[in-house]
């Protein structure tokens, strides 16, 4: 009798180093390869927290940097889904498959829930976040943010079902109060370096070739961190995030050029300057 | 090799019937197709419809109505030459799956007449074997003329011949038969051959090329092939032709695949005093679910669909289902699922009668759990999606699947999860990929938007959208966008051509331009996607 209790105690042991062995990285940061943001976040994205993700209600900014970082996670536990909770009909358009595939995301690998009542789309997210084998959960939580009760209750709660869970949780949304995640960013659309005019201007076709997504995120808030803004590329090759200010151009469509109205909108001396440069 | 040839001359000469005689009905259905399909699509009775295949990258005609066909159109004809032939016919992809579908159904339905059914699906034939049914009829000839009049009803053309074996039923019921007058053939060896001596060899079952052969040597009808010894024919046309041979003289055995049912198990539990208030509800519940949990794991059954019932004392009944994304018997999952249900089901005067059901039932042995106990991560997922459409409804849990259109809109589809057969493959950029970018955001219906452009062609200096107003930076394209020419009805549509717009502040717009300038058509902007 006594030899059983034994066993089954040495069982449960071994069960449990298994376990702490196996999600050992799942407690640990995602890398967001800049220095600025590495130094910000004191060494990463938290695993297994909800971040909150928010952007203006008309550019894609706030959804690609999201879809980026649900690639890295992805990336990490490659054979489990993403679930995406969002409204049946939302305002801000529904992801687009081969825009995500543009960004390094495979569609397949998504599970969509579509569900238009805020409270039941977050308690759903908080189901997902608690259950095995889900590599990330992002939520498009729309008006929800302006109750603040509501809202302060639903980060508090799927804060805890994403430590519960082991998994990583990215909120997208429209501006909201920050208290309760673990970061906030805010993601705005950045023009290219070279429209600014404090680097060198591109010549016209690298610059219609160069479509690749450029940010300008904003660490609002980080626990245990501090604040920082930073202009970034998202590198869908190398699956990277890098300072906007490098003067490499890797053209995202380097074989597709456009054969007729190449053009180029009230832009006279970007013009002149490249005619200057090429003869 | 002669040894061999000689068996096989001896097997010949065995007496007339050969074994206990069976009784095979072949059932040819050449409208099923395109019947199913115009009733599904509502189309008119006389509308020409035809199915085509891909054959090589070639679009083929497979199946067609009787009006397409009387029209000039032809099985195997090249797809541009029938539309050219008969442009007001409408053309579908030929779907294996869904007629496969169709033919079981009716081969599920013809279970009322034997319990060995099978389908087909190449030639379009659900086949019964009737043997030791006859004695519920008066003769065959009545049970024959019992299913024709059932096809008849249903509208639907139905060659039928009855046989001792499955390869002289086929071959009557594709080539001999008419709609509506089934064909019988007697039991003897004399009496087959006198049957299908006149028929042409392609009832043989055979492959094309093999049949053009045989054309060249003028064997032509199956009597003609009667006479030949084995070793001849199996020299020169090798050994499919004299196996189907036998098959149909039956020297041969066939073993045909019937269509085999799950029926659905079902647990039910009276009570002595009716039931009402919540902890009855939920110990009822509690109880139905183990029961069908145990009895599920006893007979290795794993189950799509639970069904609970209940009756109360007026009478009046009650029944909820739960559907699952994978067949499963977790006692803890179905636990789960039902956990809520005690809290809807409305007593009034109490509960009398409760059943479960289990329904869409497939085998499944016990699986092995992992060593620390848990399951994998594909099942844990497959648990989460079952709670989830439990809760919210199995329409809300969705996934994405590539579709092959060039509208933007049109190129995926967004389906219920748990129909969703397969991972799909998307196009993945690759660095030298040649491929055109896409936005992140789709806005489904496009927004219109009043532009700014220099000229009709260009692209816009500066969009409106309600009341935000956008500058233009930089524009690239145009990208052209063309409607199909193929639709009905493609006039309604005008031609887009896409813009990739940068405003001011950095933000990435997809705008396109509906209709063409030089041809005056109306033009309207609109925004169809925001970038990354």
């Amino acid at each position: 009798m006594l030899q059983t209790v034994q066993k089954q105690q040495r069982f449960a042991n071994l069960k449990e180093q298994l376990w702490t062995e196996a999600e050992s990285h799942l407690t640990g940061r995602l890398d967001l390869d800049m220095a600025v943001l590495q130094t910000a976040t004191s060494g990463g994205l938290a695993l297994g927290r909800v971040h909150l993700v928010s952007g203006g209600p008309q550019d894609g900014a706030a959804t690609g940097f999201a879809t980026a970082i649900l690639r890295k996670l992805l990336q990490q536990n490659p054979d489990q889904a993403l679930i995406w909770c969002l409204p049946a009909m939302p305002r801000t358009g529904i992801p687009f498959a081969d825009g995500l595939a543009a960004l390094g995301l495979d569609p397949a690998r998504i599970i969509f829930v579509c569900e238009s009542h805020p409270l039941r789309a977050i308690a759903a997210s908080e189901e997902a976040l608690a259950a095995d084998g889900v590599a990330a959960v992002m939520c498009e939580y729309g008006p929800l943010a302006e109750k603040s009760d509501l809202w302060l209750k639903a980060a508090r709660r799927l804060q805890l079902a994403a430590e519960s869970g082991r998994t990583t949780g990215i909120m997208l949304g429209p501006s909201a109060p920050a208290a309760g995640f673990e970061t906030a960013w805010h993601i705005s659309p950045s023009q290219k370096p070279s429209a600014t005019g404090s680097q060198p201007i591109l010549t016209q076709k690298e610059r219609q070739q160069d479509w690749q997504p450029c940010w300008q995120a904003e660490l609002k808030h980080c626990r245990g961190g501090r604040p920082a803004k930073v202009t970034l590329y998202w590198d869908v090759h190398t699956a990277r995030f890098r300072a906007a200010s490098s003067q490499t151009i890797t053209p995202h469509y380097q074989n597709y050029v456009y054969q007729k109205h190449e053009y180029q909108a009230s832009r006279p001396k970007a013009l002149l300057s490249h005619l200057k440069q090429t003869g | 090799m002669i040894a061999n040839a000689s068996k096989i001359q001896h097997a010949s000469k065995l007496p007339e019937t050969y074994g206990p005689s069976r009784q095979l009905v072949a059932i040819y259905l050449p409208d099923l197709p395109v019947q199913y399909l115009r009733l599904a699509e509502g189309w008119a009775e006389d509308m020409p419809i035809a199915l085509y295949e891909t054959v090589k990258g070639s679009h083929i005609l497979k199946y067609m109505s009787v009006a397409a066909r009387s029209a000039g159109l032809m099985p195997s004809m090249r797809l541009t030459d029938a539309r050219a032939l008969l442009p007001s016919t409408r053309f579908r992809q030929f779907d294996l799956i869904k007629i496969r579908g169709w033919l079981q159904a009716i081969g599920r339905w013809a279970w009322r007449y034997s319990p060995v059914v099978g389908v087909d699906t190449d030639s379009l034939t659900v086949w019964i074997d009737m043997t030791g049914t006859e004695h519920f009829y008066d003769d065959s000839h009545d049970m024959l003329s019992h299913i024709a009049q059932a096809f008849h009803k249903a509208d639907l053309r139905a060659y039928i011949a009855l046989a001792p074996t499955y390869g002289a039923a086929f071959a009557l019921a594709h080539f001999k038969a008419t709609a509506g007058t089934p064909v019988v053939c007697g039991s003897e060896r004399r009496a087959i051959l006198e049957a299908v001596s006149d028929l042409p060899v392609e009832a043989l079952r055979i492959a094309p090329s093999i049949v053009s052969g045989l054309m060249k040597t003028g064997l032509r009808t199956i009597g003609n092939l009667i006479g030949i010894s084995r070793s001849a024919l199996h020299v020169r046309f090798g050994a499919e032709i004299v196996l189907r041979r036998d098959q149909m003289l039956a020297e041969a055995d066939e073993v045909l695949t019937p269509l085999t049912w799950q029926a659905p198990i079902m647990i039910t539990r009276s009570f002595y005093e009716p039931l009402a208030g919540l902890a009855p509800m939920q110990e009822m519940v509690r109880q139905l679910v183990s029961d069908m949990a145990d009895l599920l794991t006893q007979k290795q059954w794993l189950t799509r669909q639970l069904e609970i019932g209940w009756q109360r004392v007026d009478g009046t009944i009650g029944r909820r289902w739960f559907r699952l994304s994978r067949p499963r018997r977790d006692r803890l999952l179905l636990h789960r699922l039902t956990e809520k249900l005690a809290e809807e089901i409305d007593a009034e005067f109490g509960i009398e009668y409760a059943w479960i059901s289990a329904q869409k039932l497939s085998e499944g042995l016990p699986e092995t759990l992992q060593l620390d106990g848990r399951e994998q991560a594909s099942e844990s997922v497959q648990q989460l999606i079952d709670h989830l459409g439990a809760r919210l409804g199995n329409d809300k849990i969705r996934c994405l699947v590539p579709y092959a259109d060039w509208q933007p809109e049109a190129s995926m589809q967004v389906i219920a999860a748990d129909k969703a057969q397969d991972t799909y493959n998307w196009h993945m950029p690759e660095p030298e990929a040649l491929s055109a970018p896409r936005p992140v955001r789709l806005l489904s219906p496009a927004q219109e938007v009043s532009a700014v452009a220099l000229l009709p062609d260009h692209p816009p200096a500066q969009i409106r959208l309600r009341k935000q107003v956008w500058q233009i930076a930089y524009a690239s394209g145009p990208e052209r966008i063309g409607p199909r020419w193929w639709d009905v009805d493609a006039g309604k549509y005008l031609s887009r051509d896409y813009y990739r717009l940068e405003t001011d502040t950095g933000a990435r717009l997809w705008v396109y331009r509906e209709g063409l300038p030089e041809r005056g058509d109306p033009m309207r902007w609109f925004l169809h996607g925001y970038f990354a």
